[in-house]
């Protein structure tokens, strides 16, 4: 069988460093093709090239055996080749509907007609989506949803998942596996990036592991184990220092820091209650909707709770109520955003403007006469510190790695020495190495005595990290463990039941 | 800015402005059933208070007399007073010095007794707690100046501030006033430092006292706080009486509804904390202490509860020992450790109870992997 896509020592190079180098790819006809490797290995860069959103600086394309040449992305839809994104790409302020037949509408477009078309479709999917309601109130992962719909509706013969699964519920999991395996037996070939590696040996025929934009090795996934992938992708054997060990103790309470009483946030977050201690993880694990994330934005001011009966929110024993999140940064809460490409940082500036922009936030920091001097220094203090990697000192935040971007937004906020610090799914989207050495950062927050929380999807991090693990459910807390008694049964059944 | 008006608009009207909230039982408060399973050493009915003689034999009052209880759990009665006793220590000498509500007696044995029952001028009025310092001075907690002692629960509904801590040199019979104003006194305690602290129950705070002065050290507890006892190795216990609860701070907060509850029912019927629950259908109840189906909730809001927590010298709770919601060991109102022995005093079971810390401390460990 010859392969529907072919490239031939492909290479891309960013300010004359190579973010990929030389590697040659295939992909088969209705073959699940899964791309692993760190953070800025280079798998983006790689599949971008393969949509058109990138442009190789040397090496061929060839589909169907016959090279082309993908300047935009709508060249690579046009040749059967659509991508959905790590972070979605779809416009907040129009429906589902409306997002599903953007760039394809017809001359004449009825609203009905668009919105039943678009409920036939989904529901075709088995996406539990309403297509009248707009994007901008979707959750993560129904946009994810309507992402993968977008690239279904296209008639793509390639489709090139970036981190699908990364924001997606157990179930819904499920679910996108399930419509993997439907677009395969239609002949659809399907590019798979993941960090979450039982995935990949999970769903796809074959693996590419790439390192540093180098091919590492390409085989058939029944020749690979979690361990080899690892060593693969990193060069050392990881996966014990990660999930691997049971957490054998943990940190005794300090001081009560947070106290938040009957908590109410409309129909999201209802009569929660929970506290937090300063030298601990406080680790909160739920699905999605329990209303983890809503809760710590009301903390932090970012969002405001329900005027009446909204409850109360105690920082130190004071009672606070943020409406902006600047008073909240001043009396010493960071919150690092779930989504950081939104919310975390402004992507065209520099890592180090990123990070005195958070210094600026800073109680009793001076905001006028600002020396470039002094931006430099803080810039790469905290560089150094968090070990955010980069082509050169003045990249952007936009041109840095996934792994790398996290750090760039942790940075931004450690520098403001906050007391209470929320990690809000700290590693999604994150490589294996970058995952470690976050959650290092985040060991030594507690260590040193501050009051930190990881707010996490992802039972094996929320178990490993914390010491003491909340478990959310429809709006509250529902349920305590030490991690030490917790087992992934446990905490599961209390998440769902 | 809109905070601070709120707040004062808030004030002149005694209203808060954010809705009502108790803090939660969580980290090291965090729910158990230690006081619930723990083995009972006594029985008796009127059990007020316990101490630690100097020969290390547990000495508990009930009604008027001093029992001493043997290892086993054998009553002896000590000794008899006139009136009921309300509190209960013993100076390391030996010499029993006993709360009488409004007296305190320091029995020194051979008819030799000193009673007091002023001081700062006025009489005490509801002696709640006596704590034998160190240096042998004695520190009594005078809940009420206008209540008398069973009637605590009419001092609640007041939001009574009449309590005072007083110092009492038992050689020369000499008070002293540390602080007046409280919020009903019901425990103190000196710590190796020589910090003073007490608890003030209506202000479900322990205050350390300087000065004339008190300062919170360990503020927004979820309970209404009583005695405090010395803790081996550090720290010292604290006992609470009771859990707060919304329905009461809620009734505490509505004024014309307090009183007219107060001259209208029965005050064993009022929606108050309780050092028992659960005997009568007419008690308040609310929507998720119904039982259902013959099954209570296990977050209902308690009436009745059992907390004794473990207090480290910075004031860090460290673990807890509960009695929850549908338990039998509640109102722990006295607490005292005899090298690994830990007995607690439920004072709405009428039951002395005893716990090993080590094996508390072992649980504990296991849970922290310490």
């Amino acid at each position: 069988m010859n392969p529907i896509l072919e490239m031939r020592k492909i290479t891309k190079v960013y300010a004359r460093a190579a973010a990929v180098e030389d590697i040659d790819f295939s992909l088969m006809p209705g073959e699940v093709h899964a791309v692993l490797g760190e953070n800025g290995a280079g798998k983006s860069t790689l599949t971008k090239m393969m949509a058109g959103v990138v442009t190789p600086t040397r090496g061929t394309i060839l589909l169907d055996g016959k090279e082309v040449t993908l300047r935009t992305p709508s060249e690579a839809v046009r040749a059967g080749i659509a991508m959905v994104f790590q972070e979605t790409s779809l416009v907040p302020s129009m429906t589902v509907a409306q997002n599903l037949f953007l760039g394809n509408e017809k001359f004449f477009n009825r609203v009905r007609g668009t919105n039943i078309a678009a409920q036939q479709f989904l529901q075709s999917l088995s996406f539990d989506v309403d297509p009248t309601q707009h994007v901008v109130g979707l959750g993560a992962a129904k946009k994810q949803m309507v992402e993968i719909a977008r690239a279904m509706l296209l008639k793509a013969r390639i489709i090139v998942f970036d981190e699908p699964t990364a924001t997606l519920t157990p179930e819904e999991k499920r679910h996108f596996f399930e419509l993997v395996a439907t677009l395969k037996s239609r002949g659809v070939s399907v590019i798979f990036i993941s960090h979450a590696l039982e995935e990949a040996l999970q769903i796809s025929d074959r693996i590419t592991v790439l390192r540093d934009g180098k091919l590492v090795v390409t085989d058939e996934t029944v020749n690979f184990d979690r361990a080899r992938i690892v060593q693969a992708m990193v060069g050392r054997s990881l996966s014990h220092e990660l999930y691997g060990t049971k957490k054998t103790r943990v940190r005794k309470a300090g001081k009560r820091v947070l106290s938040v009483r009957n908590l109410r946030v409309g129909n999201v977050v209802k009569n929660n209650s929970l506290s937090v201690f300063a030298g601990q993880i406080t680790g909160i694990f739920g699905l999605v909707g329990s209303g983890r994330t809503e809760t710590f934005k009301v903390v932090a001011g970012v969002i405001k709770r329900d005027y009446t009966n909204g409850g109360e929110v105690f920082l130190k024993g004071r009672a606070v109520r943020y409406r902006v999140p600047a008073p909240g940064v001043r009396d010493g809460i960071a919150y690092i955003t779930e989504d950081r490409k939104v919310e975390g940082f402004f992507e065209t500036m520099a890592i180090k403007t990123n990070v005195f922009v958070g210094l600026l936030a800073k109680k009793g920091f001076r905001k006028f006469w600002l020396r470039n001097g002094e931006i430099d220094a803080v810039g790469e203090r905290w560089t150094e510190a968090l070990q955010v990697r980069s082509v050169t000192k003045s990249a952007r935040v936009i041109e840095l790695s996934g792994g790398n971007q996290q750090k760039a937004v942790v940075a931004k906020s450690l520098v403001q020495e906050p007391e209470l610090i929320i990690f809000d799914e700290p590693t999604r989207g994150v490589d294996v190495g970058a995952i470690a050495e976050i959650h290092q950062i985040i060991s030594r927050l507690a260590d040193e005595g501050k009051a930190v929380v990881v707010i996490s999807s992802y039972l094996p991090e929320v178990m490993l990290l914390s010491d003491r693990l909340l478990v959310a459910r429809q709006g509250k807390v529902v349920e305590e463990f030490s991690p030490l008694e917790a087992t992934e049964e446990k905490v599961m059944y209390a998440a769902v039941h | 800015m809109f905070d601070a008006l709120t707040s004062a608009v808030s004030g002149v009207f005694n209203k808060r402005s954010s809705g009502l909230s108790v803090p939660i039982l969580d980290g090291p408060l965090k729910p158990n059933n230690l006081l619930e399973d723990a083995p009972v050493l006594a029985e008796i009915e009127g059990l007020e208070d316990i101490a630690i003689g100097p020969d290390g034999h547990l000495h508990a009052v009930a009604g008027r007399a001093i029992f001493k209880i043997s290892a086993s759990g054998e009553l002896i009665e000590v000794s008899e007073h006139q009136q009921a006793i309300t509190a209960f220590a013993i100076q390391a000498d030996g010499t029993f010095v006993v709360g009488l509500g409004t007296s305190v007696v320091i029995d020194g044995g051979n008819g030799a007794r000193t009673v007091v029952n002023h001081a700062g001028g006025q009489p005490l009025n509801a002696v709640t707690a006596i704590h034998a310092a160190d240096d042998g001075s004695l520190l009594i907690c005078d809940g009420s100046a206008t209540r008398p002692y069973p009637q605590w629960s009419h001092d609640l509904m007041e939001k009574g501030r009449t309590g005072r801590l007083i110092r009492l040199d038992p050689a020369s019979g000499r008070t002293e006033v540390l602080c007046s104003g409280l919020a009903y006194a019901f425990g103190a305690h000196v710590d190796p430092r020589g910090r003073v602290l007490v608890s003030e129950s209506w202000r479900h705070q322990v205050d350390i006292v300087k000065g004339g002065r008190t300062t919170a050290a360990i503020p927004a507890l979820p309970g209404y706080p009583s005695r405090i006892a010395p803790a081996e190795g550090g720290g010292f216990w604290l006992t609470f009486f009771a859990c707060r609860t919304q329905l009461v701070e809620f009734v505490l907060r509505e004024s014309d509804y307090r009183r007219e509850m107060m001259r209208t029912i029965e005050p064993r019927y009022w929606v108050a904390p309780a050092l028992s629950s659960g005997d009568d259908f007419r008690e308040p109840l609310q929507a998720g202490g119904v039982k259902q189906m013959g099954i209570l909730k296990p977050w209902a809001p308690p009436r009745s509860y059992g907390l004794v927590v473990r207090y480290d010298e910075e004031f860090i709770p460290v673990y807890s020992l509960h009695s929850r919601v549908g338990g039998r060991h509640h109102g722990i109102v006295s607490v005292a450790q005899h090298g690994d022995d830990l007995f607690v005093l439920s004072k709405g079971a009428g039951r002395i109870l005893r716990l090993s810390v080590s094996e508390i401390e072992a649980k504990e460990a296991l849970e922290s992997g310490l």
